[in-house]
């Protein structure tokens, strides 16, 4: 009996939990565990943390067709993060063994017990019982298995569909593989094994007038996913290739867009990046807090504005997701043993939520983390980091074609490309890959040099249309940035797409 | 670890290669460093590091194949199964014809000023201190601070199969603070990044931070507009940092850069900017130092990209440099505004109507022909009148093109330059017409 894709995967899931324990080979795990844990209990820590973290990185990319860059990157190592007397000590090394675990626990210890001159406010972390879990991305093909030509001639593949269209002159594509594997220990007893895979694949297409001196260059919006190789054909890697090369001649051909207030359609190719940046970040705790002040801001989603704020329009929704399916951030457990889960960030307009951590949890008045607590490699601290943020869905199932019928005038903007939001994520200025001017319900033409600018709160607000779940999608950051030292984190966002009144819409050129 | 030994890994390493695929050329690309760091934040600390990296990366080559991997785990079981791996992967790779030979043995200047002892051997009480001063003059003055602290060091080796052999060690010092009135109206932040753990008064910056933060905390509102604007160093390095990293040969080759003419041509030899400004690269300098080697052991030296004005040169690769006939340029990410004649002082006393900024954030390429980048002012901005600051006044989101900032600039400053790189030098600067699109209401 041929069972459906999410038979399969479903399946996969359930035994997924079975087959994570133990996947990779790392033998002495146990051993290297009790051993840093031990020794910070040894020198003084209230409670501790031991993470063997392996992250693999696979980099390919072909311009024209040929190959000009093949890597596989590979960090292997050891992370002990302690507490001591209300402090947090860090220390970390590739040097994985038992032996090792002590020196960095003590280490560790040494850090948090000279942090104590400067310490304001001891850490009280939220109660976490033991955990014995195991967790790894659902997928049917897994990419590291796959021979790196069959990799190469689908990219080749795509941009001989690039070039085939007259008028592209130059064709990149790329492809890149990840995957991580960690084993967390805790004090309390946790044992948590995860193995990750997330698949990056993309392209794009230029096109070059050299007598005029224009160019005009377009992205594939497809996005990268947390899962298997089956990806790259159901996110229509090659399917797309004619028309995104197509768009590019398009785009160089097209006029300038008249600039000013207009309505705008915000396919979902283009509404996932202005969700991470208008409510993924603002409802991030350590911003709204101040953690975050000297580098990647803070929040004017403030804590007397919790319950008590119009965030947006009273029929959307936005909430925070670690377990959607292939979401970059979604896995079983975060960085502290904590199991992940869905919870509201703004529900019927209104603020209601942050996200959190174990620290963090007592801040807001919450009982218990929210699972957000992610390290980008085995060198790196464990601290707030963003889960899957997306827009639900309206009841009413509309797409982007009936958003379109739906407007009388406006402007559709599709796929990212500049993005930039202020330090309390109040003003943002947010282009695309391709623009199209509306009118009385129809695409009439594609124009070009768009940006869009608004504040968060005016735009949220804004919105009096919005798609259901047929072109719902997921878009994907995989290297979302903050911290510092800073770290990356792989995120998703997904929704519907939606219609937004009274927009700002800038001539990028007039502003030469 | 020492130079020496990290060289003998490296040569190690090339011998492996060599035995399991006598036929291949290699080079190795290692890093070992250490870092240690302290967060602090709401006056206190919040996280703390002391963290051990290795980073070995092999690249094969044969004909025209060329594979490339790395690895942290540099024991000699891991070695061996790594090299084994990578030889195995050079077999089935596909050929590139932008493939280069390995470099043989080359001679590099000394770069005197990229490693101090004392900073690579600094404890880590030596940042519990600064964090401590960078924290005080905000905590005493009601004041809410949070900044970052860090000493890195650390050794380069590159080597080849065709004999190729660069190291060199180096170490730095990284400060930042920012003081925010307790109300969360104002706002000032100092950051600095140096190679000498001595070259920096911790207090002085977080008395500067908070001095800011007060400063900015009562502020009247300013239109957007087009506005002669002082842009302090850190302005300068964010924005230039586009301009430089968009200076590419290739991509102005092929008709889809700035630096493209009509017609085919690039722009090398145009006037881009007015006759006082110059843009150069210099790992050897003191004020911007770096290693004297790029990734792959070409050697670095003084480069001018603008020099009295005069676009002269733009970044090859040796791919692009060996189809031209040209000698490639390294791929060196510091750069040096050269300083001016007046001090920042005297350019702000110069300025009739405008503003001070005292620092860029999120800024972003918007449009690649004219460099149009978008961002916004943070931590201090201000009016300007009559050659003097007379008040805050809201930050603002700018539009800009850096073609056009520098053929409008009318002033560099000959005051210190320092940015959070320490491979970047910028000194303030003075635009006409600079355009700030909107009003951001963050501070």
């Amino acid at each position: 009996m041929r069972l459906s894709r999410r038979a399969v995967l479903a399946g996969m899931a359930a035994a997924s939990a079975v087959e994570a324990k133990g996947l990779v080979i790392e033998g002495q795990g146990e051993a290297v565990i009790s051993a840093g844990l031990d020794a910070a209990k040894a020198a003084g820590a209230s409670y501790a943390d031991v993470r063997l973290h392996r992250r693999r990185n696979e980099s390919l990319h072909v311009r024209d067709g040929y190959v000009d860059d093949l890597s596989d990157d590979e960090t292997y190592g050891l992370a002990v993060r302690v507490l001591c007397n209300g402090a947090w000590g860090f220390a970390a090394s590739p040097t994985v063994s038992p032996e090792g675990a002590k020196v960095l626990a003590r280490r560790a210890c040494e850090l948090a017990k000279a942090n104590a001159a400067i310490l304001t406010q001891a850490v009280v972390l939220a109660p976490q019982g033991r955990v014995d879990g195991a967790w790894q991305t659902p997928l049917m093909q897994d990419p590291f298995r796959l021979p790196i030509s069959t990799k190469v001639e689908l990219l080749q593949d795509v941009c001989e569909r690039l070039k085939k269209v007259p008028g592209v002159s130059i064709a990149n594509a790329g492809l890149t593989t990840r995957l991580e594997w960690k084993l967390l220990g805790t004090s309390e007893g946790s044992r948590i094994e995860q193995r990750i895979t997330r698949l990056g694949p993309s392209y794009g297409a230029t096109a070059i007038d050299r007598q005029s001196g224009e160019f005009a260059s377009r992205r594939w919006d497809g996005q990268a996913r947390q899962a298997g190789w089956e990806w790259i054909d159901e996110s229509h890697f090659l399917a797309d290739a004619e028309r995104v090369g197509s768009d590019a001649v398009e785009k160089l051909k097209s006029p300038s867009v008249t600039p000013g207030v207009k309505t705008v359609v915000l396919h979902p190719s283009n509404l996932w990046l202005t969700i991470h940046e208008s409510v993924g970040h603002p409802t991030e705790l350590d911003r709204a807090m101040g953690l975050e002040a000297n580098f990647a801001g803070t929040s004017f989603a403030t804590l007397d504005k919790l319950r008590n704020y119009t965030y947006a329009a009273p029929f959307i929704t936005l909430y925070a997701d670690r377990t959607t399916p292939g979401g970059l951030a979604t896995c079983g457990f975060d960085d502290e043993g904590v199991p992940t889960q869905k919870w509201n960030l703004v529900e019927a307009g209104k603020f209601v939520g942050y996200q959190t951590t174990r620290e963090q949890a007592g801040w807001v008045g919450e009982k218990a983390s929210r699972g957000c607590s992610y390290a980008q490699d085995y060198a790196s601290v464990a601290f707030q980091r963003m889960p899957n943020v997306s827009l639900a869905p309206a009841k009413q199932d509309l797409g982007v074609s009936e958003l379109i019928e739906a407007t009388d005038e406006g402007l559709l903007v599709v796929g990212t490309g500049s993005w930039s939001i202020d330090q309390q994520r109040y003003n943002f200025q947010f282009s695309g890959q391709m623009f199209y001017e509306l009118k009385k319900g129809k695409i009439v033409r594609a124009v070009r040099d768009v940006a869009y600018q608004s504040n968060t709160p005016e735009f949220w607000n804004s919105c009096d249309l919005l798609g259901g779940a047929k072109d719902w999608q997921l878009g994907a950051a995989f290297d979302d940035g903050k911290g510092e030292p800073m770290q990356s984190n792989p995120v998703s966002h997904g929704c519907p797409p939606a219609r937004f009144k009274k927009v700002n819409v800038l001539n990028t050129r007039s502003q030469s | 670890v020492s130079e020496a030994t990290a060289q003998k890994t490296a040569q190690q390493v090339l011998a492996l290669a060599k035995r399991l695929a006598p036929k291949t050329e290699a080079s190795v690309w290692l890093s070992e460093g250490r870092d240690q760091h302290l967060r602090f934040a709401l006056n206190g600390v919040t996280t703390s590091g002391d963290v051990s990296t290795t980073t070995l990366r092999l690249t094969l080559k044969a004909g025209l194949r060329v594979v490339q991997a790395s690895t942290s785990q540099v024991d000699a079981a891991s070695l061996q199964a790594f090299v084994s791996r990578l030889v195995d992967a050079l077999a089935v790779a596909p050929e590139s014809p932008e493939a280069q030979p390995m470099l043989g043995p080359q001679k590099y200047l000394l770069s005197p000023h990229v490693f101090e002892e004392k900073t690579a051997s600094a404890p880590y009480a030596t940042l519990v201190e600064k964090a401590k001063q960078l924290i005080e003059p905000s905590a005493q003055a009601g004041l809410v601070s949070s900044g970052f602290c860090s000493l890195r060091s650390g050794v380069l080796v590159v080597a080849t199969s065709a004999g190729l052999v660069a190291s060199a060690r180096g170490a730095s010092m990284g400060l930042a603070v920012t003081s925010r009135t307790a109300d969360g109206k104002g706002s000032g932040k100092e950051s600095v990044s140096v190679r000498s753990v001595g070259a920096v008064d911790a207090l002085a910056l977080g008395k500067q931070a908070a001095t800011t933060a007060r400063a900015t905390a009562k502020l009247k509102p300013l239109s957007p507009g087009r506005y002669t604007v002082i842009l302090e160093s850190d302005a300068v390095s964010n924005l230039l940092g586009f301009y430089v990293g968009s200076l590419d040969a290739r991509a102005a080759a092929e008709g889809r850069s700035a630096f493209a003419k009509e017609g085919g041509a690039t722009r090398v030899g145009d006037t881009v900017a007015p006759s006082f400004l110059s843009i150069v690269s210099d790992p050897q300098s003191k004020e911007a130092a770096g290693y004297s080697f790029d990734e792959e052991g070409l050697p670095l030296t003084r480069r001018a990209w603008v020099e009295q004005g005069k676009l002269m040169n733009l970044s090859r690769s040796r791919f692009w440099a060996a189809k031209n006939n040209q000698q490639p340029t390294g791929g060196y990410p510091g750069f040096t505004l050269a300083p001016g004649s007046t001090s920042q002082s005297a350019l702000l006393a110069s300025v009739k109507r405008g503003v001070l900024v005292k620092r860029i954030w999120y800024s972003n390429l918007v449009e690649p022909k004219s460099l149009l980048v978008t961002g916004l002012t943070r931590d201090g901005t201000f009016l300007i009148e009559d050659g003097q600051v007379v008040g805050a006044v809201n930050n603002f989101r700018l539009n800009e093109s850096l073609v056009g900032m520098l053929q409008r600039c009318e002033g560099v400053a000959s005051d210190s330059g320092l940015t959070d790189e320490p491979s970047v030098f910028t000194p303030a600067m003075k635009v006409a017409d600079f355009t700030f699109s909107s009003v951001s209401d963050a501070v």
